[in-house]
């Protein structure tokens, strides 16, 4: 298991945020979240990433226990889980360019190495993630949402991680750009052997990338299960009246012929 | 001594600035233009002042009592004190304290602020419960009062003077930064940068200061007008340098006696004091509308 997530509790005052959640996720997995506004989908994502302390329970990234790991080994630790946010505009830094936004990273996982095999690295990640050598002097703002989210995806890459925590990677984009960055992250996670866990509103993108869905409520986990069987076949009340008011149904279908087209 | 309101709005991603495109930007403000336009000539006098003035040896102190209180006009343009002191030799030559003192009293004000303010906003909870009631008990005092306290027990002199107001400015810039950072804490680029595993110092200094910079640097601009009015005050007081030390302040507070029969011994320092002062907000508030990403127009 790349992470094991057991009993987790994640209080704030006078809510608690994540209310007893066990959840793992294999190797080369892609496990979706699911669940409305302020279900506990995002603090859960923070707790993994060890930007939120529990309460209780224990998140494990590939056999190691986040709990009691401070300073330096916390922050290795930390390289094995990354994240690609919403918003690609405000996930980079506006003043740094695409170059030393992927730069930084790099230097960080590999301290020996000089510059010219940073360039040789930064050019294999902008290569991997479907920018060219002419991005890498622009600044955040004077890239497009899809090109900032490709960055994103290279600056989160290049400390080597093994998994992907995916915050609605596509929702801030415009459709033909959703279909362009979700096959990016399809073959990436054929190519690099990643494990995803995405937090997603969109039926669409659950059912394009995911390999099994876990439906939150309240900060529990109501439901969970393999994509097609969940999807198709809800069990818990809850899951079928979530379903009913996600978007994405009528378009999972256009959605699947752009990615086909593109 | 009244302050403007400290701005706590953070800054919408910012564009990246660059100091000539905000030079362009400056000049292209014509308040902005004639506050870098007081401030330039402000500098050239501070450096150049022994060589600009008529009368530089007058200027450091030395009496010429035969030609004592002459008004403005034919060898004095503005005049000559009690002493026979050529007054625009003096103030040209206090232009160098009176520009060197505040930007020393604003950076170490900068200096202490800033990283408390950063450390206490980053890292949240009794720490920077703790920072702030400091600060708040520093910034209960009157600037003014905290700095006569200070001076008193080290004895006046310009450095005294200087330290005292640094030890009472800095807490403005620590609830500041505090502020930008808090707000910038929780935005994405930074937990995406601890989420990348690097060290907290690297956090701050490269995501965070950059981004906290633009209001820093705003109220650093207006401080040193403030502060100018402040060492002004102090030295009026008797509590900052003494004579025969040519300082505006200290000009103004020796002509007061005489200031019905021989105004231009006051007038003149303090309209060298309302220019300078002038120059910096003027500036100041140019770079809060060119440095307000909100504002840009490209």
């Amino acid at each position: 298991m790349i992470l094991d997530v057991q009993d987790l509790l994640v209080r704030f005052p006078g809510v608690t945020a994540v209310d007893g959640v066990s959840l793992s996720v294999a190797e080369n997995e892609c496990f979706a979240l699911v669940g409305e506004s302020g279900c506990g989908k995002t603090t859960l994502a923070r707790t993994v990433l060890g930007l939120q302390r529990p309460d209780g329970g224990t998140v494990a990234i590939a056999g190691t226990p986040l709990a009691g790991l401070r300073g330096r080994a916390l922050r290795r630790l930390r390289a094995q889980v990354q994240i690609v946010f919403q918003n690609p505009y405000a996930a980079l830094n506006p003043r740094m360019t695409a170059g030393r936004l992927v730069d930084e990273p790099l230097r960080l996982a590999h301290p020996d190495a000089g510059r010219d095999d940073r360039r040789r690295r930064a050019e294999e990640l902008f290569d991997a993630v479907g920018l060219t050598g002419t991005h890498r002097s622009r600044y955040p703002h004077e890239l497009s949402g899809g090109q900032c989210q490709r960055v994103a995806i290279a600056r989160a890459l290049a400390v080597g991680p093994r998994l992907l925590v995916l915050d609605e990677p596509t929702s801030a984009l415009d459709v033909s750009v959703q279909a362009q960055i979700l096959n990016l992250l399809d073959r990436l996670r054929r190519t690099r052997g990643l494990s995803y866990l995405l937090i997603s509103h969109d039926l669409a993108v659950v059912r394009h990338l995911a390999d099994r869905v876990g439906v939150m409520r309240a900060g529990r986990l109501v439901e969970q299960g393999p994509s097609a069987q969940l999807l198709d076949a809800p069990q818990h009340p809850y899951t079928k009246a979530l379903l009913d008011a996600m978007p994405g149904r009528g378009r999972a279908a256009l959605l699947a012929d752009t990615i086909e087209a593109s | 001594m009244s302050r403007p309101p400290g701005m706590t709005g953070v800054v919408e991603a910012a564009a990246p600035t660059r100091a000539r495109q905000v030079v362009a930007a400056l000049t292209r403000d014509r308040l902005g233009l004639l506050g870098l336009v007081l401030i330039a000539l402000l500098v050239l006098t501070a450096l150049f002042g022994p060589w600009l003035a008529p009368f530089p040896e007058q200027g450091a102190g030395l009496a010429d009592v035969a030609r004592h209180d002459l008004p403005p006009g034919g060898a004095h343009w503005l005049g000559t004190d009690p002493l026979g002191r050529d007054v625009l030799s003096r103030i040209i030559l206090g232009a160098r304290p009176a520009l060197v003192v505040p930007i020393l009293v604003v950076a170490l004000a900068v200096l202490i602020g800033v990283p408390l303010g950063l450390a206490a906003g980053y890292r949240g909870g009794r720490f920077d419960e703790i920072v702030m009631r400091i600060a708040d008990m520093f910034l209960a005092f009157p600037p003014l009062l905290l700095a006569m306290v200070i001076v008193a027990l080290l004895g006046p002199s310009l450095l005294h003077a200087a330290l005292a107001l640094a030890v009472s400015w800095w807490p403005w810039y620590a609830r500041l930064v505090r502020g930008l950072t808090a707000a910038l804490r929780d935005r994405p680029f930074v937990e995406g940068a601890r989420a990348l595993g690097l060290r907290p110092f690297t956090v701050l200094s490269r995501h965070v200061l950059p981004n906290a910079a633009p209001p820093v640097i705003v109220q650093a601009s207006v401080d040193i007008g403030t502060v100018i009015l402040a060492v002004g005050s102090l030295a009026f007081l008797g509590l900052g340098p003494q004579p025969p030390t040519p300082d505006w302040g200290l000009m103004v507070a020796e002509g007061r006696t005489y200031v019905m029969t021989e105004w231009w011994l006051s007038a003149f320092p303090g309209l060298a004091i309302f220019l300078a002062v002038l120059g910096f907000n003027l500036l100041g508030d140019a770079l809060r509308d060119v440095l307000d990403p909100r504002s840009v127009t490209r």
